[in-house]
Parts: C-alpha cells; structure tokens; sequence
C-alpha cells in the first residue's frame, strides 16, 4: 500500500531524478537534495525501476554514440582543408 | 568579431596583442584540435549530410583559428560550439534552407568515405542494435527535442556544451532532454524492450 506521504516523496524524486542521474557539472544537485534522492531509492521499488530504466535507455543511445564516432579518416580531412585553407592567407 | 559576442562562450581579449604564427599554431593545436572529433559529432546533427558537417567543422575552426587572441583558454569545446552554431546558422543562410536533419548521423552511423554507401540510410540501420521501432520513437520527438536528446545521450555532451551548442538555456536542454527521454522510455516500455 502506498502511502500519501510516499507519493509525495515518489514525485518529489521524479523530477530530480535525470539529474540525479547525470550527474552533468553544469547542473549538479545539492547535497541534500543527492541524500534525498538516494535515501528514497534505497525504499522505493517503482522509483528504483524508473531509474533503472533510463539507466538502461542512456546506455543503448550511449552506445550507439559510440558508432557514431566520425573516422580519423575524416578528422584528417577537416585538419588538412583548414591547414590549406590558412597557408593562403 | 560578431560572432564571438554574446553567450557564456564569450571572450576576453588578451592584452598581449596579436599572437605570433608559432603561438597561435601552439594554441591551435592545445585547444582546437583535440575537439575536431566531438565538432564533427556536433555537425552532424546540424547539417543534413556527413560533406556538409566537414564542410561546417572547417569553417569552424578556421574561424576559431583567426579569433584565437581573443579566447581565454578557459572552456575551449563551449566557445567553438558557440562558434560552430552561428557559422551553422551563416551558412544556412547563405545557401538553401536545408531541413536540419540530426537523426541522419544515427542512421549512417560509419559513413565509409569513398567506399559504398548504402541506397538508403535504412540498409545501413537494418544491422544495428536499434531497432526500427526505437529509430521511429526517436524520429517522432521532432525537431524541438530530438536534436538535445541526440546531442546529450548519443554524443555525450553536457547540458552547458547542448545550450552552446544549441544556442538555448540549461534549463530548456533539461526540460526538452526530460520529456524526449520519458517519451522514449515509454515507447521502449510498450515494446517490452525495457524490463
Ligand atoms: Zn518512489
């Protein structure tokens, strides 16, 4: 049974927690609100699966960013054009 | 230079004045080389076919080569990110009104240059780990937040490094990355490929 207060907490983490996730340096979370977050992770079982998963979401598209990785091939090319591209000026 | 004013990428002049060619080639190579691969990433998501992201990338950086007294060193990959969005939106402008197409570089993933391409971007997906359905999903998010959700998740940039790129605030790279995620994790969910 869940109680209101739960839901409430459930709520409260949801909206933190991608950021939670992250971990991104341009938007971290407070301390306290880290400590939240966890504290309810550690009792929530429909919270923990939700973070599991976009856990598991970022790690395919993550993935896929891996293929994504332009070639050295192509690297090489934009480096030669603009090293021709300044010898003119 | 325009096109170094405004945002967080803006940049201070140093006093020291112009830079000598082997300072400015020492400075090219500490901080604009090293960022090609992600400038790359980033083009692709901004132009619709890999010869235009090279293209783009190297207008960038000659760009960036040019503006070099004037950036401090602090956040090399926010100020040519900056630099890459309004060289993006100069060339745009100067030739046609290309549809920005960002999943493109998820459905081509190793463009082989000079080697066979596929007849269609779907030959190459048919082999890859994500199935139609999820290219479909992630298609459907649309332009408003596809390209965050691209940028963050598949190319791995921070919210701060998507806003530069994008020319928007972190708060809006959160809340669009919020929704296209819980929108795809839904999706994902429906299919029974998320446990
Ligand atoms: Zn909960």
């Amino acid at each position: 049974m869940t109680s209101p207060r739960q839901m409430i907490e459930c709520r409260r983490t949801a909206r933190r927690l991608q950021q939670f996730l992250d971990r991104d340096p341009s938007a971290p979370l407070s301390d306290g609100d880290r400590q939240r977050v966890q504290a309810h992770l550690d009792v929530c079982a429909r919270c923990t699966g939700l973070a599991r998963e976009y856990q598991e979401l970022h790690a395919s598209l993550r993935d896929y960013g891996q293929d994504a990785e332009p070639t050295p091939e192509a690297v090489d090319r934009v480096r030669q054009a603009v090293q021709r591209a300044l010898a003119q000026e | 230079m325009g096109i170094l004013a405004g945002d967080n990428g803006r940049v201070t002049p140093t006093e020291s004045g112009p830079l000598s060619d082997a300072d400015r080639r020492a400075a090219f190579a500490q901080y604009v080389e090293p960022e090609l691969p992600v400038l790359l990433r980033v083009a692709r998501t901004l132009t619709s076919s890999e010869a235009d992201a090279e293209d783009l990338v190297q207008e960038t950086v000659i760009r960036a080569y040019r503006a070099l007294e004037g950036f401090d060193g602090a956040h090399p990959r926010a100020w040519l990110l900056t630099i890459q969005r309004h060289t993006a939106s100069n060339l745009r402008r100067r030739t046609r009104p290309d549809l920005v197409d960002d999943w493109a570089v998820l459905a081509d993933p190793k463009p082989a240059f000079g080697a066979h391409r596929p007849e269609t971007p779907h030959e190459a997906v048919a082999t890859h780990v994500l199935d139609d359905d999820l290219e479909q999903a992630i298609d459907s998010l649309g332009e408003k937040f596809r390209p965050v959700l691209v940028m963050v998740d598949v190319h791995g940039l921070t919210y701060a490094e998507c806003a530069q790129a994008l020319g928007i605030p972190i708060g809006t790279v959160m809340s669009r990355l919020n929704r296209a995620r819980d929108r795809l994790r839904k999706h994902l969910k429906a299919s029974g490929r998320l446990t």
